[in-house]
């Protein structure tokens, strides 16, 4: 039962990151590309997350694994701002210019 | 075929196809975030081998610090102004020391009869004298110490050709961060604690699984180099005091060392009960060292210019 569970979940979130690379692929700009990535893949490392942690040993290695994944969040957050903040003043540097 | 071996296959396609898109990619900057990508498949190739510590230096030095170095230096050399190539006749200089070197690595791995076994067996016997219960951490600070003493004392070296080098005269760049962005400084808050206690907690599991001193120090610059970052100056950790803690790793080894070279006549070769106790001290000190040093390279490189 638990098995069905975590292929599942496993398979659930393997759907997103292709979602996610799609997105990275087709489209246009940088911004919507950053938008697929962190929405997309973080939602898949969550599912994946979630069926590793079915498997855990411990509780404390589940804790280990959710942290994982919390802080995957928070360093797409940061990167993906950096990135388009990066873009957009290089972008008004290019008009003024 | 069995599952591992599909999984091995891909890997090692991966590692192949990555590191030709890095050299292959039309932006430096894209070239190194593909190295980052390697780096962190040469990480998964590690663990794949049976190495959990070589694997965890290899995500946190190899992909993360030197990641953001090299980002750090891309960066800078665009405000610099353009990519300057090697001259012409020179351009084929580095594809044929890189092809000769893996022709040699590659015929002489061929040139072994047997799989080599290594020395395991032998580290797995004299493990219970040992001043660390874990193997890895065993061999680098108790059956060869005096080889750990000298790699911390390169370190040392790096980060003083480094000081020497920085146009900045003065060390304190560390204390005049960056002008604070929200959001960087949102993260650096948020994870530079997370970072300081999984530096810790590996330097203090390093004893009994894999971890260690230089996976530790490494993780510490990582948080130093987020702070400096978001915009949060290290101000109490410069000038005499950074340099205190660049030399604090080898001073503490070369203390143990010319202590224990005193009392029993041998260089590091640690008494009886209290070779744990030492280990960890040392660990630390080189701990701390690794990260200041990392530190600085990274804040160091990215002050000239600012």
């Amino acid at each position: 039962m638990s098995d069905a569970l975590t292929l599942a979940l496993a398979l659930g979130g393997a759907v997103f990151f292709v979602a996610g690379t799609a997105g990275l692929v087709r489209f246009p700009d940088l911004q919507s590309r950053l938008h697929a990535l962190t929405k997309a893949d973080n939602v898949g490392l969550g599912l994946v997350v979630a069926a590793l942690a079915l498997r855990a040993e411990s509780l404390a290695s589940a804790a280990k694994l959710v942290l994982v994944w919390l802080l995957a969040l928070v360093a797409s957050a940061a990167a993906s701002y950096a990135l388009a903040s990066g873009a957009h003043r290089s972008e008004e540097a290019d008009g003024d210019g | 075929m069995a599952t591992g071996d599909a999984f091995d296959a891909l890997l090692a396609a991966a590692l192949v196809w990555s590191a030709w898109r890095s050299l292959s990619a039309r932006d430096t900057a894209g070239a190194v975030v593909l190295y980052i990508v390697f780096g962190l498949l040469a990480a998964l190739a590690w663990l794949r081998l049976g190495a959990p510590d070589v694997a965890l230096a290899e995500a946190a030095i190899g992909a993360g610090i030197t990641g953001a170095l090299l980002l750090e230096a891309v960066a800078r050399r665009r405000r610099a102004g353009g990519d300057r190539s090697l001259p012409l006749p020179l351009r084929p200089l580095p594809i044929v020391l890189a092809s000769s070197l893996t022709a040699a690595v590659v015929v002489s791995a061929l040139m072994l009869r047997s799989p080599d076994p290594g020395l395991g067996a032998l580290v797995g016997e004299s493990l219970d004298a040992a001043a660390a219960s874990h193997g890895v951490t065993a061999v680098l600070l108790d059956f060869r110490a005096y080889d750990t003493l000298l790699e911390v004392a390169v370190l040392l070296v790096a980060a003083l050709a480094l000081l020497t080098l920085a146009r900045t005269d003065d060390v304190s760049s560390l204390s005049r961060p960056l002008p604070p962005e929200l959001q960087i400084a949102w993260v650096a808050r948020v994870v530079a604690p997370v970072a300081v206690l999984s530096g810790v907690y590996l330097l203090a599991l390093g004893t009994t699984a894999p971890g260690g001193a230089f996976q530790a120090g490494a993780v510490l610059a990582a948080a130093a180099v987020l702070l400096w970052l978001g915009g949060y100056g290290l101000a109490p950790l410069c000038g005499v005091a950074l340099r205190l803690l660049l030399v604090a790793g080898l001073a503490c080894f070369l203390a143990v060392g010319s202590a224990t070279a005193l009392g029993s006549a041998a260089l590091l070769d640690y008494p009886a009960g209290a070779g744990g106790a030492l280990v960890l001290v040392v660990e630390t000190a080189i701990a701390v060292s690794v990260a200041a040093t990392l530190a600085t390279l990274f804040v160091g490189a990215g002050a000239r210019g600012r």
